[in-house]
């Protein structure tokens, strides 16, 4: 095992993992289960599947969304989504049926990964990225760091599940014949990386998958920051912002998707994933995907009370949740139970400049600041906007309180508008380009019998008309 | 000891000749010839129209955007005048032409939408889109490609059965705007 240095940057927040002591505690299958079609990034998902159809588990609801459970679709109609605006979005609703599935057949020898998105965080189709490295891939990273404050269930997972992780490491192994594979995991967490390594001399794979540890400071674990550490170990220029780890043939998955793909492998189907659950007692739930937070809740005795309120994810990354009624997906890696601590008034910017140092894209926040205060959008482009990841680490920073991270967010979706607008604007001026030269085109044309007629014609008409009055008198 | 009047007369004309040749050097050789007069003008209209959402919708008051942009530059009209651009054309403009940039509300995202069952083929709606977002022909059904279509309503009037309406585009969330504060 070999620890990576510190990242430049972020933040060395205190260690708080609740829940992985314990063995994580399954939920069981509520009656109906929720499939949202929000696919990355919050876009929409095309239903292949109709009301009245009988489902198993692991059929495609949509792409990258398979079914969790047997059942028959009850509707498909908007419902309460997890997603940070709290709209509701048309959904799949299945109910469940609760007789016993019968086997299904997982023998087969293509690994069916239509259904699975990535369970890091931004739900990415994993058969799209692993398509990016199919040509070569020169590194494969498991991600197994979660740096959040709050968030345990990779740990958890790696604690009390790592032969199924190494399967599902194993697996994509053999699909994407990496030159080096390696497991990423903060060095703090010393169960889980014991649980692994014997996994690994149980499973005769010790010299195939190398651990690396990285320092346990916030955000390490993010996709960029993660790649870049393992660029540098390996003695390699980092990744510039306008690539993607798949243009230098790195894949990078998450600890839970290789989870998921074990689990398609034994049972034909991956169908929960953990959430740390964190209320007056702190447990890892088993989740089956599409069970409504409620339920969850529910079962596990926590449902909030009074002035509590429900927040998914982490401190930094998350955001309160609306509806209970929303399900938990796999983008849903912690529920938290608490009653929210009153924002602290934000004070003025005082350009103390404890935020530049903490940034750990290497931004200034101070000056983006000003920048989204002025609408300065191009100004904010400049300098480099699109790459904050909104992470959070300057507003903890921030000794006015300012949420800076909010500002950014904003500032970057004002951003994606603009471009929306100019793209629209662009693709109308052509076609009414394409208007014009048609427009044109018709005026030169003559459609036979419907020339203008010539004088004689019109004379010659003019003196029939004449002699046809004559005749009638 | 005073100059004789005739100095004074011959040092005047001579100021005078000085000054009209160093005026007829300076207007012979920084002229702007005639064509690069007008590449130049032709460059800012297209800044100008770069600026604008380009759906030729005439709510301006101009036949188009070309011609908005005409006007703008020649100050005929004002910056506030599209209202498909909303906001976000004016603070361009403003910033663009040096003015003060005004407030106006954002635009309604709508697309038209034929209702196929009062819809007589009549074909007048054709002509009018400046897209050609409505697809169809005389005596056939008529309906609108919404992915081209830019809200503009100019089919409307020319529509003799009222059988379009504008249908507002609801937010989605990939499409939710983050507002500032938490």
């Amino acid at each position: 095992m070999e620890t990576l240095p510190r990242i430049s940057g972020g933040m060395d927040l205190p260690r708080f993992k609740p829940g992985v002591q314990h063995p994580p505690v399954t939920i069981a299958l509520p009656a109906t289960l929720v499939f949202p079609l929000i696919g990355h990034q919050g876009r929409a998902l095309q239903a292949c599947v109709v009301a009245g159809e009988h489902v198993h588990a692991g059929q495609l609801l949509a792409p990258g969304m398979a079914a969790s459970a047997k059942g028959v679709v009850r509707a498909i109609e908007d419902h309460a989504t997890a997603h940070p605006s709290g709209m509701t979005a048309p959904s799949v609703i299945l109910d469940v049926d609760h007789t016993r599935e019968s086997a299904v057949d997982a023998s087969s020898a293509t690994l069916d990964l239509a259904g699975i998105v990535g369970h890091g965080g931004a739900g990415f189709s994993l058969s799209r990225k692993l398509s990016t490295v199919a040509d070569r891939c020169r590194c494969l990273i498991i991600n197994a760091a979660e740096c959040e404050p709050g968030i345990a269930c990779d740990e958890s997972l790696l604690c009390h599940d790592a032969g199924a992780v190494l399967e599902g490491i194993k697996a994509l192994i053999t699909y994407l014949q990496p030159e080096q594979c390696v497991l990423a995991i903060e060095s703090d967490k010393t169960h889980a990386i014991t649980s692994f390594e014997d996994a690994l001399k149980e499973g005769k794979a010790t010299g195939e998958i190398r651990v690396l540890a990285l320092h346990p400071t916030y955000p390490s674990g993010a996709e960029r920051l993660l790649v870049n550490q393992v660029l540098k170990w390996q003695g390699l220029e980092r990744l510039p912002s306008h690539q993607r780890p798949g243009d230098r043939g790195i894949a990078c998955i998450n600890v839970a998707t290789a989870h998921a793909v074990a689990q398609i492998l034994n049972t034909g189907a991956a169908t929960q994933r953990l959430v740390t659950v964190n209320a007056h007692e702190a447990c890892t739930a088993r989740v089956t995907l599409g069970t409504p937070v409620q339920h969850v809740l529910d079962v596990l005795g926590a449902l909030p009370v009074g002035a509590q309120r429900v927040r998914v994810g982490g401190p930094l990354s998350g955001f309160e949740l609306a509806d209970l009624a929303a399900p938990v997906l796999t983008t849903c890696n912690a529920l938290t139970v608490a009653t929210p601590v009153p924002e602290e008034p934000v004070l003025p910017c005082i350009r103390c400049g404890d935020c530049v140092p903490v940034c750990p894209m290497g931004l200034y926040p101070q000056q983006l600041f000003a920048l989204a205060q002025a609408q300065d959008s191009k100004g904010l482009q400049r300098k480099g906007i699109d790459r904050c990841i909104t992470c959070g680490c300057c507003d903890i920073a921030c000794p006015s309180f300012i949420n800076l991270t909010t500002h950014f967010r904003s500032a970057q979706s004002r951003l994606r508008e603009h471009a929306e607008t100019e793209r629209a604007a662009t693709h109308a001026e052509a076609l009414h380009e394409r208007h014009r030269e048609r427009v044109a085109r018709d005026e030169q044309r003559t459609i036979p019998g419907t020339e203008a007629p010539t004088r004689t014609a019109v004379s010659s008409a003019l003196s029939r008309a004449r002699a046809r009055r004559k005749r009638s008198g | 000891m005073t100059p004789e009047p005739m100095s004074i007369v011959l040092m005047a004309a001579g100021t005078i000749v000085v000054t009209a040749l160093l005026g007829l050097a300076l207007h012979r050789f920084s002229r702007v010839p005639q064509d690069a007069a007008d590449a130049q003008r032709e460059q800012l209209l297209d800044q100008i129209e770069d600026c604008l959402p380009r759906t030729q919708c005439a709510q301006c008051g101009y036949p188009g955007c070309r011609p908005y942009a005409e006007a703008l530059l020649d100050g005929q009209t004002t910056i506030d005048q599209c209202p498909p651009g909303g906001q976000f054309t004016i603070t361009r403009l403003a910033e663009l032409l040096g003015e003060e940039a005004k407030t106006m509300s954002s635009p309604v995202e709508q697309v038209a939408l034929i209702d196929e069952a009062n819809c007589i083929g009549c074909a007048l709606c054709l002509p009018a889109c400046p897209t050609d977002a409505i697809v169809g022909a005389h005596r056939f059904m008529h309906t609108v490609v919404a992915a081209d279509c830019t809200g503009c309503e100019l089919c409307l009037p020319p529509c003799p059965v009222d059988c379009i309406e504008l249908v507002r585009l609801a937010p989605t969330p990939e499409r939710v705007a983050w507002s500032r504060t938490r």
